[in-house]
């Protein structure tokens, strides 16, 4: 079977705040330099979901991600810990996007790579926790979609998928082609092996560009947003003591009573 | 878009009524709806919720809908986001708000039906 697993590489989420900087004219947060670029922990999931499927079973794993001048070291160690082919949508015109265009551009590649039985893709990016991305491509593929896994089990043309839910988790079934969007309850994601290392060095992404998954690059990245940010701030937090006092104490808990009501508290 | 109108939020009814989360979606969809000047309504999907929904009038919507079906009775992404998609398609809100449920993960619902909405 051909598995196809989607990553997306962010600032390291365990990153201070003091290390983002507010770009309040374009309306983002930008990391400094020192922060690591990591994969997405949720995709390392994933991708750790596809492995064991692949160790069980056998199984091609392709791993794809989008964006521009992506750290060479963070999108090969999906390879590192044992995937087979690496593609990466990359270009300037990816950059910027949002939940809607990058669920397209990757829809768009999925559908040029074909032959998938099983799309795998992060719950949700640590970084902008959307949580959108996998089910978009379900929809633009026209494939059923099962979230929040925490255990996948494949058997012929069907996956049997446990799914965190408040209390527990229920047990889906899905016919193949899926997506599945992979939870942190499927436990740790395995370390790159030296064994991986030494064979995925030789493995080259495969890049292509907008035209290559037949795009036009403005119904790509920043040009294909649906969702404009409006304002990005920071939140102060503010708090003001006032002190409602009274003769007695029953006089002092009749006023506090008052001011309360007067807030709309009581 | 421009025969869009109205704001409408999507809720949860457990089986003591609305569920809290929605009292709160109600509260805010009608200080909201009132600021751009428009009607506020609620949308309910489930099975057996008629009765129940209509509790949501008395928290300030101005019109209740139900979609009520034997089919919609456990929370499934795929046709909960079809018949909310062909739902809006009719009743034409310009603005639609869905709540995270505790009791069931239907933070896929807004994804799945505005993609659907909009492929």
């Amino acid at each position: 079977m051909n598995i196809i697993v989607c990553i997306k590489e962010i600032p390291d989420p365990e990153a201070t705040i003091d290390s983002y900087r507010l770009d309040a004219a374009n309306k983002v947060l930008v990391s400094s330099s020192k922060v690591l670029r990591v994969v997405n922990p949720f995709d390392e999931q994933a991708v750790e979901a596809a492995l064991r499927i692949k160790d069980k079973m056998g199984a091609k794993v392709t791993i794809l991600s989008l964006g521009n001048n992506l750290d060479r070291v963070v999108v090969k160690k999906p390879l590192h810990m044992g995937a087979d082919e690496l593609i990466l949508l990359e270009d300037e015109a990816y950059v910027g996007g949002d939940s809607w265009s990058t669920a397209q551009a990757l829809s768009a590649a999925i559908r040029k790579i074909g032959g998938y039985g099983l799309i795998l893709c992060g719950r949700q990016a640590a970084d902008s926790n959307a949580g959108q991305t996998g089910l978009g491509i379900a929809e633009f593929l026209g494939l059923p979609c099962v979230t929040m896994a925490r255990k996948i089990d494949v058997a012929d043309d069907r996956a049997s998928v446990e799914r965190v839910i408040a209390n527990g988790y229920e047990t889906v079934e899905v016919t193949l082609p899926a997506v599945i969007t992979v939870s942190n309850e499927l436990g740790q994601a395995r370390y790159p092996s030296i064994k991986n290392i030494a064979k995925s060095n030789a493995i080259k992404p495969v890049i292509w560009k907008p035209a290559d998954v037949g795009l036009e690059p403005e119904a790509c990245g920043k040009r294909a947003r649906e969702l404009r940010a409006v304002s990005v701030f920071l939140p102060v937090f503010e708090a003001t003591c006032e002190i409602v006092g009274g003769d007695t104490v029953q006089e002092a808990a009749q006023n506090l009573a008052v001011r309360l009501r007067e807030e709309r508290i009581l | 878009m421009t025969d869009y109108k109205h704001v409408m939020i999507c809720g949860e009814l457990t089986d003591d009524g609305l569920a809290s989360i929605t009292r709160e979606l109600l509260n805010g969809g009608r200080k909201l709806a009132d600021n751009l000047g428009e009607e506020f309504h609620a949308l309910f999907l489930g099975n057996g919720v008629t009765e129940r929904a209509r509790e949501a009038l008395a928290f300030g919507a101005d019109n209740v809908y139900v979609v009520d079906n034997p089919c919609l009775d456990r929370y499934e992404g795929d046709s909960y986001a079809a018949v909310l998609a062909q739902t809006v398609e009719r009743l034409r809100p310009r603005i639609l708000i869905l709540e995270t449920r505790k009791s069931v993960p239907t933070w896929d619902l807004a994804s799945r039906s505005s993609s659907e909405g909009l492929s």
